[in-house]
């Protein structure tokens, strides 16, 4: 049982997000870093689907109402628990009125609190996850504020023997590579000539500070586009829309469900968390892939949650 | 069906294109097919759009090359290509007044009386194109030309929920309050979105709609 003593900002429960509701306009939602919220549930031995808190900036605080194993994964924000400092990406014991705080971070944007058993939140359309812009979902469907109180799950396990549990060094080898963002071009091939589809991978892009859930913003270079819209069509997380401005936007966690924007292409599902946790001014380039090396990558990613 | 095309957007979902022009009778060939991959193993989740479907799929539980033969397979099948029997809801609306700022609007673009643009708009029976923008709001068409009215130059901040508006040829219903910058000809009581329900949306894509006049009293 956790008390919320400051929230900070844009603090939610989330999970790996609802699967099928977008058919009726409801995002998918879910972990900005859906691998960091695999991470931590990893390390406690939690179900993958678990509900973890999404911290998304320093000054967040907790209270261990009772003894309790949490677990932190993501962004390397600086933890102490009192006024000892703890390490990200690991598994820790807290004592019953310990004190965890969350002061600025080094690396990344989002990181994740998880608990043994996981939170106990009503599911809501088949997920934990907190639908922000809607009200729904997650804690009361709003972000955590000062005074809220998290139960674990009734079936929670103490987990002790998980406290010291770490998160291999390929976790954050995933994070600190400056590989590019691997993509594949399409669906809108039609919109964009290979002088444009050139200048996208050749170009160094920013991400941009108005960056938000809903998508990652970036500048350095216009992308040239033919000048109608397409008709508005489903979408999904890690499609590049390429507005007459030029400037791409990639599809993130809480992106609506249809748009009308072409799209030039799609992050791989392998590198979508590394380019979540990308802060403003981050550079950012791209490089073209194919379906298989893809689908190899993403099934890579499990080594990166393995627990010693 | 003929010319289909299926274009990737990245390595976990494809777009199915069936055409490239807003149209009614291609629309509903979106719905009669997302019908026939509803059940595909593997898919996770179908969106339908104008004349698109989005397919996310599961690598793990269907590879690529399988799910386009699926897909085509599907498109061959005679369900695909006819049109299925679709439910017909009715919204009743007050029209005008403080429910509907931009009737008087909609009448002056059009040169007809605001009777008329009522007269017209609860006429017709509309497609539910898709769901997109909010949970539950349904773009529907198409709308005659005579009430067809461009959207507001700069969105209004709140748009309240219930509101029903015009945009182009299109009608459509704000489930939640929220901005937007449809023409707004009046109100609706029924509750477009909930949560809790399940499916949780009164309308899906591929419903016909009627509207009807209940007075704005």
């Amino acid at each position: 049982m956790l008390e919320i003593l400051e929230a900070g900002l844009f603090t939610t429960i989330q999970d790996l997000g609802r699967e099928g509701y977008q058919q009726f306009g409801v995002t998918r939602g879910g972990a900005m870093d859906p691998l960091a919220l695999r991470a931590a549930n990893a390390l406690l031995g939690n179900d993958a689907q678990d509900a973890a808190i999404e911290i998304a900036s320093p000054g967040f605080i907790v209270r261990a109402l009772e003894k309790c194993v949490v677990s932190l994964a993501g962004a390397e924000f600086a933890v102490r628990v009192g006024e000892r400092f703890v390490p990200m990406n690991s598994a820790l014991f807290m004592r019953a009125d310990e004190v965890l705080r969350f002061d600025a971070a080094a690396r990344g944007r989002y990181a994740y609190l998880a608990v043994a058993g996981g939170f106990e939140v009503p599911k809501v359309l088949g997920s934990y996850a907190t639908a922000l812009r809607d009200g729904f979902g997650g804690f009361g469907g709003r972000a955590l504020q000062a005074g809220d109180v998290l139960q674990n799950q009734a079936r929670a396990a103490f987990a002790i023997e998980r406290a010291g549990k770490m998160l291999s060094r390929a976790f954050t080898n995933y994070y600190t590579s400056d590989a590019p963002i691997r993509i594949l071009f399409g669906p809108h091939d039609n919109f964009f000539d290979n002088a444009a589809r050139e200048n996208f991978l050749r170009t160094e892009f920013f991400t941009s500070e108005i960056s938000d859930r809903m998508g990652t913003r970036l500048f350095g270079a216009n992308i040239a586009r033919k000048t109608e819209e397409v008709l508005s069509c489903g979408v999904t997380r890690g499609a590049i829309q390429v507005p007459p401005d030029g400037q791409p936007i990639v599809l993130q966690a809480d992106h609506q469900t249809t748009g009308g924007y072409p799209i030039i292409a799609t992050v791989i599902r392998a590198d979508i968390p590394r380019l979540a946790q990308k802060r403003a001014g981050e550079r950012v380039s791209f490089q073209s892939t194919t379906m298989e090396k893809a689908h190899a990558a993403w099934n890579e990613l499990d080594e990166c949650i393995r627990v010693t | 069906m003929n010319d289909l095309n299926i274009r990737v957007m990245g390595d976990a979902a494809v777009l199915v294109e069936v055409g490239e022009t807003l149209d009614v009778s291609l629309n509903a060939r979106v719905h009669a097919l997302a019908r026939e991959l509803d059940q595909v193993r593997g898919v996770v989740s179908i969106v339908p759009g104008y004349t698109t479907l989005l397919l996310e799929y599961d690598p793990a539980l269907c590879e690529y090359d399988a799910l386009l033969q699926q897909i085509l397979r599907a498109a061959e099948s005679r369900a695909a290509s006819s049109i299925q029997d679709t439910r017909l809801i009715e919204i009743p609306v007050r029209y005008g007044g403080e429910f509907g700022p931009d009737l008087e609007f909609v009448a002056q673009h059009n040169g007809i009386s605001v009777e008329q643009v009522i007269a017209i708009h609860t006429r017709d029976i509309y497609q539910v194109f898709m769901l997109g923008f909010a949970p539950g709001f349904p773009y529907m068409g198409i709308v005659n030309e005579k009430i067809a009215a461009p959207r507001l130059e700069t969105p209004r901040q709140r748009v309240p929920a219930g509101s029903v508006g015009i945009a182009g040829r299109q009608t459509g219903i704000y489930p939640r309050e929220s901005p937007g910058g449809w023409r707004v000809i009046g109100r609706t009581d029924v509750k477009l979105f909930d949560a809790q329900s399940e499916p949780p949306t009164l309308l899906r894509a591929g419903d016909r709609v009627k509207f009807v006049n209940v007075g704005n009293s």
